[in-house]
């Protein structure tokens, strides 16, 4: 019972925490450009502000349209309560969770592309297009990194993956480690259409992919795709956290999830850094690079005995 | 056989929808359901005589539109095909029934002394024989010319089931021939591989909606064919768990493809009726003429790429598993290093496929049902009729009800199947069952899923009950005049993938760019051909027809002199008999 309380406590916090993250990365870009930056809990007044307009849909859309944030964000929560949080295992868990945990991120790229191209407007078919092509050639790395898992843990379970209760659970050892780790930093910022694949501080510009597919998004839509992406940020983070963070048990209970917050407030903040002090990629480059790091991954997953 | 039972369901279930569907659809209603005979025949004779039937039956229905000349060509390129690969089929029953003093009696092919050569060939020749029928690259030809030329509930029934028949004909064969050995289950798994990826790709850069499906399934059945190459490899490992995962997974996803891919063809029948065109870049906004036909699509288009909450999913979910506990298998016995690059590399094509189908089906579905009408051609589209519309909507609800079947009917029916394809000492029933119990704790997560969506929903309704929801156009830049013309079409979408991997697709594009400051004419064509078939199958035949047209003078028309030929053919048998066989 005290357990089911604090796994209920930490995924309602992480719920509401997870638009902190978002909140995070302007704030070290604008300490690196010298500005003040918008405040750390902007996301949260977009969100509401969001929550409260009306919308506004294009004469051309259809219910496939207005499906679509909603798929987004239920793709998103459900995946989110199959992943481990701090160590602590998952509400929905089984042999094999982890495809299903990828699928549901592939469910959201499905309903994206449709929802984009219901508009009928070449901006957010441009957008469309390559976010199928960045996500088709992102995938095998996401996969790989998974299958070391697997192979490192002898288990299907990200649950059992991660949880520290697990007897199998350790560190991966530092070479593949490295790699996976590098492969899933990148996935991490092709997820969440980050620099240097995506930028998302481009509004209509032709050099971006996510920002334009939800041009014509308005309102509560919009206001889930926020929150979906705010998730999926926490995901993700948290998924390359809980993989570099590992369980001690010399150390008190409370001293791994607190490390894996840390980690992931880092982790966001290298993003900002990333950010920062680098351009965006062109994207016939892009390939080559999700090619690399899928080759990485690759290696990794060799290396590990 | 309870092998028979699972196909005979199928292929019934199948047919009967077809039927309604077909009675509307044009007035010549021919049918067929000689699949069913194929499935049912313990003899070879019999078995080669329904698939002799079948092939024939099937050639009638894609030449039922036989005054178009594209559509006779269609036909004979099925014909040839075909009977190229029942070619195949005829030397292997024949090898067989030497074995048994010809008879050709299935339960008297089970125990057959063959030596491990023998065995090999024939397997051999059943990929080739059946695979022809199934659509494995490079034997896939026929798919693509015979799928748009067949009318839809025909390509429907071929793709949704008789293909299937191909799959069906190497495991009953791999039932004879004993122990696999491992190059059994890689040259499966290469075969899937190389058909799914080489299918999902082609089939991204189609342009006919028809042709483009057609290559779907030759990716489905490569699917299916990593789903059994995996289990077969399983068998030799003497592993039960990968070998009922991998089997399973095979065999459901034969299910599951039979349902959506026949339900994505009666759609697309759908709008070829009602818009009297296949190109995909000539449609576009059909979702609002023709709702239930694009509802149903989309629910067929998101089972296809394997996407929860749908069946397609399940099975996708099994092979995936089987090539993970490759990954196990293999890390705990290191000699076999061919296995663990075998499970790893059908990890990754199988990753890779779901990326591409994600993307081809994406824009297939965009094109032809979203966005605005890029013609005339869909001004007076609308939804069929209900006798056509029924059909789709079973077969759309039998993706979400699959998984459930599969709950509860999967344990015996897997079990009786894998007992007939295992050899006898291997006990895959626990596994069965592991399986099966997956699929148990995988629905409540469909179930969660399901409730946070219709949350959502509400939350939505009530968010936007008092609050002004207002239409306006799509956001333009301010561009004053925009036409349908300027929207993304299907090939501009797939254009970063066909240009990332044209090479592999000779992928021709042929631009002649605006010039000068009041350019007025310019254009852009693309095609992707099928290196198979232009350049593989194309030039083989021109040089069989340049070697046999010498042979020309044995041909002359004379008929004593034909008679002259039988004789002595006859004469040289009679000797070569009395001389060398006794």
């Amino acid at each position: 019972m005290a357990i089911c309380c604090i796994s209920l406590g930490v995924y309602a916090g992480a719920l509401i925490l997870a638009p902190l993250l978002l909140g995070i990365i302007p704030r070290v870009k604008a300490w690196f450009a010298g500005r003040q930056g918008q405040p750390l809990l902007q996301i949260y007044y977009d969100l509401i502000k969001l929550s409260q307009k009306g919308a506004v849909y294009s004469t051309t859309t259809t219910w496939v349209f207005r499906l679509g944030p909603m798929v987004c964000l239920a793709s998103m929560l459900t995946a989110f309560l199959m992943l481990p949080m701090f160590g602590i295992s998952a509400p929905l868990q089984f042999h094999g969770d982890l495809l299903l945990f990828a699928y549901f991120f592939a469910l959201i790229r499905f309903f994206m592309i449709v929802a984009a191209m219901d508009t009928g407007s070449s901006f957010e078919g441009m957008g469309a297009s390559r976010e199928a092509v960045i996500s088709m050639l992102t995938e095998p790395s996401f996969f790989l990194v998974l299958a070391t898992l697997v192979k490192h843990n002898n288990s299907f379970s990200l649950s059992e993956i991660f949880n520290s209760a697990s007897p199998n659970w350790s560190l991966l050892p530092g070479p593949v480690l490295a790699l996976s780790g590098i492969s899933l930093l990148i996935v991490i910022l092709v997820e969440n259409y980050r620099v240097p694949v995506d930028d998302p501080t481009t509004h209509l510009e032709l050099t971006m992919i996510h920002e334009v597919m939800v041009l014509d998004n308005s309102g509560p839509d919009f206001g889930f795709i926020m929150y979906t992406s705010c998730l999926k940020m926490w995901i993700t983070t948290s998924l390359l956290a809980q993989m570099l963070i590992p369980a001690m048990p010399t150390y008190p209970v409370w001293s791994r999830p607190l490390a894996i917050f840390g980690t992931m407030i880092g982790l966001v903040m290298l993003i900002g850094v990333i950010e920062s002090v680098m351009a965006r990629l062109r994207l016939v480059r892009i390939p080559s690079l999700l090619v690399g790091i899928t080759t990485a991954s690759l290696l990794g997953f060799l290396l590990l005995k | 056989m309870r092998t028979i039972e699972i196909y005979e369901e199928d292929v019934l279930v199948l047919v009967v929808k077809k039927k309604v569907y077909n009675h509307n659809y044009t007035s010549k209603g021919r049918d067929k359901l000689l699949e069913v005979y194929v499935v049912v025949s313990a003899n070879g004779i019999l078995f080669l005589a329904a698939w002799e039937i079948m092939t024939l039956s099937s050639f009638f229905l894609v030449t039922m539109e036989n005054e178009k000349p594209e559509v006779r060509r269609a036909g004979f390129i099925y014909l040839i095909a075909a009977h190229i690969g029942t070619a195949f089929l005829f030397v292997m029953f024949w090898i067989l029934a030497g074995y048994t003093e010809g008879t050709m009696d299935f339960s008297k092919f089970m125990e057959l002394p063959l030596t491990q050569e023998i065995a090999s060939i024939l397997f051999v020749m059943a990929v080739i024989g059946f695979g022809t029928k199934a659509g494995l690259i490079p034997f896939h030809v026929w798919l693509p010319e015979a799928h748009p030329a067949a009318p839809s509930h025909v390509s429907a029934i071929m793709s949704g089931v008789m293909i299937k028949t191909g799959i069906y004909g190497i495991l009953r064969i791999s039932t004879f021939l004993g122990m696999p050995p491992l190059w059994w289950g890689i040259l499966l798994v290469a075969i899937g591989l190389v058909s799914g990826l080489m299918g999902v790709l082609l089939a991204l850069a189609q342009h006919n909606i028809k042709r483009f499906l057609a290559y779907c399934s030759v990716e489905n059945i490569g699917i299916i064919t990593l789903g059994l190459g995996i289990g077969f490899i399983g068998i030799t490992c003497q592993n039960p768990t990968i070998t009922a995962l991998g089997l399973a997974g095979a065999l459901l996803h034969v299910l599951n493809h039979g349902i959506f891919k026949s339900l994505l063809f009666l759609g697309t029948g759908a709008v070829v009726q009602e818009t009297n065109t296949k190109q995909m870049d000539s449609l576009g906004g059909l979702l609002k003429k023709m709702p239930i036909t694009g509802t149903t699509f989309l629910i067929g288009s998101v089972a296809i790429c394997g996407l929860p909450p749908l069946n397609g999913f399940l099975s996708e979910f099994f092979i995936y598993l089987a090539s993970f506990y490759h990954i196990f298998f293999a890390k705990d016995q290191a000699v076999l290093g061919s296995i663990f690059g075998v499970a790893l590399v059908s990890l990754i094509g199988l990753v890779l496929m779901g990326g591409l189908a994600l993307a081809a089906f994406t824009k297939s579905f965009s094109g032809v049902f979203l966005g605005e009408p890029r013609t005339q051609a869909t001004q007076n589209a609308h939804d069929p009729d209900w006798s056509m519309l029924s059909a789709m909507i079973v077969l759309a609800g039998c993706c979400l009800l699959v998984p459930f079947g599969v709950l509860f009917y999967g344990p015996q029916v897997f079990a009786s199947i894998l007992a007939i394809l295992v050899p006898s000492g291997m006990n895959v029933v626990t596994d069965i069952a592991y399986a099966c119990d997956l699929i148990a704790q995988i629905l409540p997560v469909f179930g969660v899923f399901i409730g946070i969506f219709f949350a959502l929903m509400l939350l939505r309704w009530m968010m936007l009950k008092n609050r002004p929801v207002t239409q306006a156009v799509t956001w333009d830049c301010g561009y004053l005049a925009p036409t349908p013309r300027i929207q993304y079409t299907t090939s501009s979408f797939a254009q970063p993938i066909t240009d990332l991997l044209g090479e592999l697709l000779h992928y021709h594009k042929k631009l002649e760019p605006p010039t000068g400051y009041f350019s007025a004419k310019a254009s852009f064509v693309s095609h992707a051909i099928d290196i198979f078939m232009e350049i593989g199958y194309r030039n083989l035949f021109q040089y069989l027809l340049k070697t046999f047209r010498k042979l020309d003078w044995l041909q002359h028309g004379r008929l004593h002199l034909y008679l002259l030929y039988i004789a002595g053919t006859l004469v040289g048998l009679f000797i070569w008999f009395i001389e060398f066989v006794r």
